[in-house]
């Protein structure tokens, strides 16, 4: 699978208010691609234009093009819920549906119409590549909310690679996390991203620069600086983003 | 110094409205215990009524502890099969300005007497030509607690937790798959109650079926027969000037009142079974 992003001229309004203005960038498959900038510049707006999660927001009003592949996600006639199959997302607070352990994971596969035969597999390789499996392997039957947070954060991503998506977004998915189940986590995403084009939302820089391939720097619904990690990191090309990175270090 | 004093004056008031409300349950449940504890047996339970029952003579209340079973079983699962997609549709699909107006309906809806909601089920067997009957009963009685089951789920399905909703969007699911899959699974335990307290009011109810369900002596067979309940069995027999209808009247009256409990205490315990994956 090889499914980059392509945003075009990417706008979109609040109400009245223009949360992102004029975005243009590509984020290229099998490489982690990080958003970062200040709290309330567009960056989780930005992220839920890419699986149309936006469309549950009221008032919201978008122009422009965000391709997935070759798929135009904003073309009339599109399926939403083909676009959110096939694009992940995992979001900042890890939350438990109201069943087993076995019943999240199995949840996606299962609107899909795949067979119970199957499930249990689907179920297993995809705690496995989540990094869960040993874990919970003995209490598949549990109710998912009893697991920690870092575990639940894990499973969320089991039941988003369950569907076999070709994209995963993340929200600041460590936020609500500790510092052990952060770093696991963070190896998780090294791996994925062997197979998926993954976008991470971070307000953590090092969490950035630890994992991200390319990055984009947003402020105020612009993309101020968009490139290779090691080039925004070490020698950006704006003020704005070299005063923001020296901040957070 | 006032503040304390306050505090404790306060403190009182609280502890005296609970008290008096607890004064008034014991004493109602005291009381139709122990009288109706004099009056049980199982001729009572067992039994329909012989001729001259109410004048004191044989038999029991039979009739009306199987027809109240049947009306408010039957009213209840007709008032379940109405709430819960609408409890749905309100969550899931309904416009803002929508939901606000059902709910004030239903408000003013739940308001309304169980007496007028007998003439009107009355007025309606009228025009579609039904006889008194278990029928016309559980369907006035079933209107009669729809306000009540669809406001109480309503509540819970209100406190589903919206990112529940996202997680199951997130994964492509529609909003027919998110609601039946996810919000009906974690409202559930809630549902229960719900319908738990539709149950014990329709059960109870004796205005709403006084036009409609008609009154008789033998246990109805089929859903057009005339069926007894108890809160009317309990009215006639209080109606009467005899003591020892009265003594068996408390008799129905605790009958009753088990009936409910056992409900509860069953859904209850069913409710916290099926609760096990939610999640809180």
């Amino acid at each position: 699978m090889s499914t980059p992003i392509a945003v075009h001229n990417l706008n979109l309004w609040y109400h009245a208010h223009q949360t992102l203005k004029d975005i243009n960038v590509q984020m290229p498959a099998r490489n982690v691609t990080a958003i970062i900038g200040p709290s309330g510049c567009g960056k989780t707006t930005l992220l839920r234009c890419i699986n149309r999660m936006i469309d549950l927001v009221p008032g919201v009003r978008i122009n422009g093009s965000i391709r997935i592949g070759s798929q135009e996600i904003f073309r009339p006639g599109v399926d939403i819920t083909d676009v959110r199959k096939r694009v992940g997302l995992i979001m900042q607070k890890p939350i438990a549906l109201p069943m087993s352990i076995f019943d999240n994971v199995a949840y996606g596969p299962r609107l899909y119409g795949q067979g119970r035969r199957q499930l249990p597999e689907t179920v297993e390789r995809s705690l496995r590549t989540a990094g869960l499996w040993e874990e919970v392997k003995d209490r598949l039957r549990d109710p998912a909310s009893r697991l920690s947070l870092g575990q639940l954060q894990r499973l969320c991503l089991a039941r988003g690679l369950a569907v076999e998506p070709e994209v995963l977004l993340f929200d600041e998915p460590t936020s609500a996390l500790d510092p052990i189940s952060t770093v696991k986590l963070e190896q998780e995403i090294m791996q994925l991203k062997k197979t998926y084009t993954c976008v991470i939302v971070t307000h953590n820089i090092q969490q950035a620069m630890r994992i991200a391939d390319h990055v984009l720097f947003v402020y105020l619904g612009e993309v101020v600086e968009h490139g290779e990690a090691h080039q925004v990191f070490n020698s950006p090309r704006e003020e704005a983003t070299a005063s923001y990175i020296g901040s957070g270090i | 110094m006032m503040r304390r004093m306050k505090e404790v004056v306060f403190k009182s008031l609280t502890i005296g409205a609970a008290a008096v409300l607890v004064l008034i349950l014991v004493a109602i449940i005291g009381e139709i215990v122990i009288k109706g504890l004099r009056a049980l047996s199982w001729e009572l339970v067992m039994q329909i009524p012989s001729g001259g029952f109410y004048l004191g003579g044989k038999g029991g209340i039979a009739n009306a502890i199987v027809g109240s079973l049947y009306l408010g079983l039957g009213a209840t699962l007709l008032a379940l099969v109405i709430s819960v997609p609408t409890v749905l549709y309100l969550r899931v699909f309904a416009a803002n300005w929508f939901v606000g107006l059902v709910r004030t309906l239903l408000d003013i809806l739940w308001g309304v007497p169980s007496i007028v909601f007998g003439a009107f089920g009355f007025t309606l067997m009228v025009i579609i030509g039904l006889k008194a009957s278990l029928l016309a009963g559980i369907i006035t009685v079933a209107l009669f607690e729809l306000p009540i089951m669809i406001r109480a789920i309503d509540e819970v399905v209100k406190m589903v937790p919206r990112e529940l909703e996202e997680v199951s969007y997130g994964l492509g699911a529609t909003r027919t798959e998110t609601a039946v899959r996810v919000i009906l699974r974690q409202a559930l335990p809630g549902i229960i109650t719900g319908m738990l307290l539709a149950f014990g009011r329709g059960i109870g109810d004796a205005a709403s079926v006084l036009f409609t369900a008609g009154f008789t002596d033998y246990i109805p067979h089929h859903p057009l027969d005339a069926a007894a309940t108890l809160p009317l069995s309990i009215f006639f027999q209080l109606a009467t000037p005899f003591e020892e209808v009265h003594r068996r009247a408390y008799g129905a009256a605790l009958v009753l009142i088990i009936l409910v409990l056992s409900t509860s205490i069953a859904a209850r315990l069913l409710g916290a079974r099926l609760g096990k994956y939610t999640v809180k």
